[in-house]
């Protein structure tokens, strides 16, 4: 079984730290990248398509130095290397256009306003997991454990 | 790493066996296609066993081996030794290729076009909101309901899509059970369990069925009418016993469940002509001594009719279950070459087998059968475990007078599905653990009761099919 | 009709009716010279020093109702109305000379062949339309007064929200801040003290928490899987320790064992450190927002830290600034006496306008530089920008109430404008003041100590 990646962006050192302790569950069948910032998660991004490593899902942080998190994430919406990779939104405050322009234009998947609870974003995060194993169209039955069952329902029923 | 090394495993053995003189092996008049088909034989059975590819791939994989080493046109250094005396004989590649395409695979894409053609038109989830009606609110009633409604329904579509189906309208109804309500386990295992006992209840129920099927010719031959007329009972009997089971394991302590689920019958044309080459496909398979076509040319009917309606599109084409298709005509390749090439018969010689009581055999191969299928695929145990059989069937001669054939396979065949004591055991077993209502040891102790009762049940009906003349 | 045309009337009609020496009286302070309601047939001239007019509302009131200054008419109503009757009581403010004439005045431009009214007419409405025009502009200052007394009540009530919702968090802040260290300090002593290693890590990680950045760890821990032949996430974890070279790693075959639990341990400690800092910077953003809620709320003077204030600033305005470099330069200043409530607030007004037009305008590398040094007599603040700037036409308006070039609404409830930075720099004997250019806009405050 191939490791899922987890790609989390946020400018708050303590906050990806959080981000980790309450993802760690997930650590058998995933692996994580940390970035302090979008131009370090662009490297990051580089590194894994070369490695060809599966990215399913990134939790990215709106307000940061340099290139905010709505920016990132429209300009990573283009990019044809991680089409089937899963957007969401971690912010502590987005105004309500930076919101509309982040669903509108980035398409993210998901959105969550900090703080968050450790049970909403790890179902969060299964979901995008489950949506992107079956729509990459990987052996999902490797990864039964951490998926979200209804959302696995969903893609099995047809 | 656990990946590379159950690769190396599974592929180091048989090279080994491939590459110990023919003479080596205790088997008389062994020949080198014959010792070739051994190796490709452990080949299977080691990756089925292990799975370091998925399944279906090993079925690619054998079909591949035996066309470059044991067919008619085979590889340039596979056919050194061709016209020596114990080479053997070689298959033909034509019959090879033709099993990705045999009649048993067309008859389980008719089921396939059935299915699809039901999700899309959501004709499944509106028949079952109209057959859980009956059924109350009463929460052992409720079960009840459930668990035939998925049986009946895995009759005709894959046990995963019901399963799936059947847990995506329970689990929120499971999610408002008090904590502590044992009842959450009695219908995250009922589900899955009626689906893998339903899936017995027809030929295209599940693709063991379908490798029955395809042992089942000749004089043996089962029409799709005559499966169902034993086969339904048999559902209905262990469907019985596993609710009560369930009931007085894990009774449910909420007073009322309320399935809800929404919608309504479609009305437009298309959705007509779903229902009408639904039922009609059924009848016509039932009744195939009425009007002559074989349950193959009907299975045409539903892959024709929904083709030419645009019910079925080319989208929809691309999201046919080729992996089951394929492992199967793996299977059908296998047995090919073990039937064909005479090694079945040469290893049947070699055990004193007829110094055993044929019923000995019979339980014996029940056992093995079920043992296996708990631990893998299904399908890859049929098709391991069913050519072998059906020729063993044939070859001792006590067996003929307790049913032959006919007899061996179905108890085989039946017995692939009756494995259920663990979440690797069955796709539906696994998703409905993963749900995270039940314990592993909960589904064991149930599930290992279920397929104890399920395989007496078989020889029960086996025994009843002998009293009235079947065999 | 303009104001030099009607000097020349009133001149003419000075000469020709009021030079009657006869014909004048001389009022002291707080005499009435007519009574409301009264009858009068003279029309007063004022020579000299004012009058006030007031009359009975409808509430039975007294109202100003208008002021009579030199060169303004009295009694022009009651005179030219057949009525005669007062509509004012007129008072003198100070002691004052009119002159007068009375129904009986001879008409001494007969021969012209005006009426006496129509000599009187253009002077008289004149008159009349300056007294109003007069009117008009207290009624402008009053409601400009109210306008400002509004904006400040407003600020009061934000300031009192503010107070209560920081006095409740604080409380909340107080207990997880209190019970932060307090765990930190004990958890070690209690269940770490047999396992020296244990503690060891555990400490590393509630000193410093995770000193090095996503960056450094990334690279390190490739560097460790090489050279150990580690899992990515032993490496990782083992990069985040950051383990000092004068800690001896176990043989290879307990590395992954040793890495997997030391983390947890420093996890543990990293987790007290960060719970730390975070219940520091919530308690920080507490005090500001109730040292700004003194401000509005009439807390006294005291001695003030300049550098403590911009700091409570920048700690409220740390979001918005978290795209911003800021650069600091602040020398050794003494206190000032002075409210810090109020001073915060004027730092927070200046930052956050410049981080406006920062934003609004979307200057790459946007910056905001504050400096302050010690004068012999002041001391001199700086806050600069390097935004667009201020257009020339508009940098005098700025400390006018109700300019803006900003948007409506109540942006973080903060900013309500350069002219309350202005009074209450003005209200310490300070100044303000703005240079401004594309590319640099200094605001100045100079405030006395």
């Amino acid at each position: 079984m191939e490791k899922l990646t987890i790609l989390c962006i946020d400018d708050q050192r303590d906050v990806l730290a959080a981000l980790r302790k309450d993802l760690e569950s997930l650590n058998e069948f995933c692996r994580f990248e940390f970035c302090e910032s979008a131009d370090e998660a662009e490297e990051v991004l580089d590194e894994l398509d070369a490695e060809v490593i599966p990215l399913a899902v990134i939790v990215c942080d709106h307000i940061m130095p340099g290139k905010n998190g709505v920016e990132f994430l429209i300009e990573f919406n283009g990019d044809a290397r991680f089409e089937h990779t899963r957007k969401f939104l971690l912010t502590g405050m987005a105004t309500h256009d930076d919101t509309i322009t982040a669903i509108n234009q980035a398409q993210i998947n998901h959105y969550i306003e900090k703080p968050w609870e450790k049970e909403q974003i790890l179902e969060v995060v299964k979901i995008l997991i489950t949506e992107f194993v079956m729509s990459v169209g990987m052996e999902y039955q490797s990864y039964l454990s951490i998926l979200h069952q209804q959302t696995l329902y969903k893609y099995l029923r047809t | 790493m656990r990946e590379k090394l159950k690769f190396v495993i599974a592929s180091a053995l048989p090279l080994i066996i491939l590459n110990i003189p023919t003479e080596f092996i205790p088997i008389q008049g062994l020949s080198i296609v014959e010792h070739r088909l051994i190796a490709i034989f452990v080949m299977a059975l080691l990756f089925w066993v292990l799975e370091p590819v998925p399944v279906f791939a090993t079925s690619v994989f054998v079909i591949f081996l035996e066309l470059i080493m044991i067919s008619d046109k085979s590889f340039v250094l596979f056919k050194e030794a061709a016209g020596t005396v114990n080479f053997g004989v070689v298959l033909s590649y034509k019959e090879i290729m033709a099993t990705f395409a045999s009649p048993i695979i067309l008859l389980f894409l008719g089921g396939f076009f059935l299915a699809m053609a039901a999700t899309k038109y959501q004709l499944d989830i509106n028949l079952a909101r109209v057959f859980l009606k009956p059924f109350g609110t009463k929460p052992a009633f409720v079960l009840l309901g459930l668990m035939i409604v998925t049986a009946v329904f895995s009759m005709f579509m894959s046990n995963t899509a019901t399963t799936a189906m059947m847990l995506a309208i329970i689990s929120p109804v499971l999610a408002l059970f008090e904590k502590g309500d044992r009842g959450r386990v009695a219908f995250a295992l009922g589900i899955p369990f009626a689906a893998n006992i339903g899936g017995i209840g027809t030929p295209i129920g599940t693709p063991p069925n379908i490798i029955a099927m395809k042992y089942l010719t000749g004089e043996s031959v089962i029409s799709f009418g005559t499966w169902m007329c034993f086969s339904v009972p048999l559902v209905l009997i262990l469907l019985t016993f596993a609710w009560l089971l369930l009931l007085v394991l894990h009774k449910p302590q909420t007073p009322s469940i309320n399935v809800a689920i929404k919608g309504k019958f479609r009305k437009n044309w298309q959705s007509l002509i779903v229902y009408v080459t639904f039922t009609l496909t059924i009848l016509l398979w039932l009744f195939d001594f009425l009007h002559g076509m074989n349950s193959y040319i009907v299975a045409m009917i539903p892959v024709t009719v929904f083709s030419m309606t645009k019910i079925i599109t080319t989208q929809d084409l691309k999201r046919i279950n080729w992996d089951v298709l394929w492992l199967v005509s793996g299977g059908i390749a296998l047995g090919m070459g073990l039937e064909k090439s005479g090694l079945v018969g040469h290893l049947i010689e070699s055990i004193p087998f007829a110094s055993f009581h044929p019923l000995f055999i019979l339980f014996l191969a029940t056992i093995i059968t079920i043992i296996m299928a708990t631990f893998m695929s299904n399908t890859a145990t049929a098709n391991l475990l069913i050519p072998i059989m059906a020729v063993l069937a044939t070859s001792l001669p006590g067996m003929a007078q307790y049913g032959g054939t006919r007899l061996v396979v179905l108890a085989v065949g039946f017995a692939c599905s009756l494995a259920m004591a663990l979440p690797v055991s069955t796709p539906p077993n696994a998703m409905a653990h993963a749900s995270g209502y039940i314990e592993t040891s909960e589904m064991m102790k149930a599930g290992t009761i279920i397929s104890g009762v399920g395989i007496l049940g078989v020889y029960t009906m086996l025994f009843v099919l002998k009293q009235v003349g079947f065999f | 009709m303009n104001k030099k045309q009607n000097e020349e009337g009133l001149k003419r009609l000075v000469a020709t009716y009021f030079s009657d020496p006869a014909k004048r009286l001389k009022l002291e302070k707080g005499d009435v010279l007519l009574e409301e309601g009264a009858v009068n047939d003279r029309l007063y001239l004022v020579l000299q020093g004012s009058f006030i007019a007031n009359n009975e509302n409808i509430e039975d009131e007294q109202q100003q109702l208008f002021l009579a200054t030199k060169d303004m008419f009295i009694g022009v109503i009651s005179f030219f109305s057949r009525s005669s009757i007062c509509v004012a009581t007129i008072v003198a403010k100070e002691d004052c000379e009119v002159a007068f004439i009375d129904h009986n005045q001879r008409n001494k431009a007969e021969k012209e062949g005006l009426s006496l009214i129509e000599q009187f007419m253009p002077v008289v409405v004149f008159d009349l339309f300056q007294r109003q025009q007069r009117e008009q502009q207290i009624i402008f200052e009053k409601e400009h007064t109210l306008e400002k007394l509004y904006q400040a009540k407003k600020l009061a009530s934000l300031g009192q929200m503010a107070a209560g919702i920081a006095h409740e968090l604080n409380n909340a802040i107080a207990v997880v801040s209190r019970n932060a260290s307090w765990l930190n300090e004990h958890v070690g002593e209690m269940f770490l003290q047999e396992n020296e290693e244990a503690i060891r890590f555990f400490q590393m990680g509630s000193e410093t928490g995770q000193s090095l950045s996503s960056r450094e760890i990334r690279v390190q821990a490739k560097a460790l899987q090489n050279k150990y032949d580690l899992d990515e996430d032993a490496a990782r974890k083992l990069a985040e320790i950051n383990v000092p070279s004068t800690i001896k790693l176990p043989p290879l075959e307990q590395l992954n064992d040793f890495i997997n639990r030391s983390h947890r341990y420093w996890e543990l400690g990293a987790s007290f450190h960060d719970l730390n800092i975070a219940a520091k910077h919530a308690s920080h953003v507490v005090g500001s927002v109730k040292a700004l809620a003194a401000g509005s709320s009439g807390i006294h003077n005291g001695h003030v830290s300049i550098q403590e204030s911009i700091d409570e600033a920048l700690t409220l305005l740390s979001s918005p600034l978290r795209t911003i470099s800021v650069r600091l330069k602040i020398r050794e200043l003494p206190d000032i006496l002075a409210n810090k409530g109020e001073l915060v607030q004027v730092w927070t007004n200046l930052i956050k306008n410049a981080i406006d037009s920062l934003k609004q305008s979307g200057t790459e590398s946007p910056e905001v530089y504050i400096s302050a040094k010690p004068r012999a007599t002041y001391v001199s603040i700086r806050f600069q920008d390097n935004g667009p700037g201020i257009a020339k036409e508009e940098q005098g308006k700025i400390f006018q109430p109700n300019f803006t070039t900003k948007e409506k609404g109540l942006d973080f409830g903060l900013g309500l404008g350069l002219t309350i930075c202005e009074r209450i720099i003005g209200n310490y004997g300070g100044e303000i003041s703005v240079k401004s250019r594309p590319g640099k806009t200094v605001f100045k405050i100079k405030l006395p100590l």
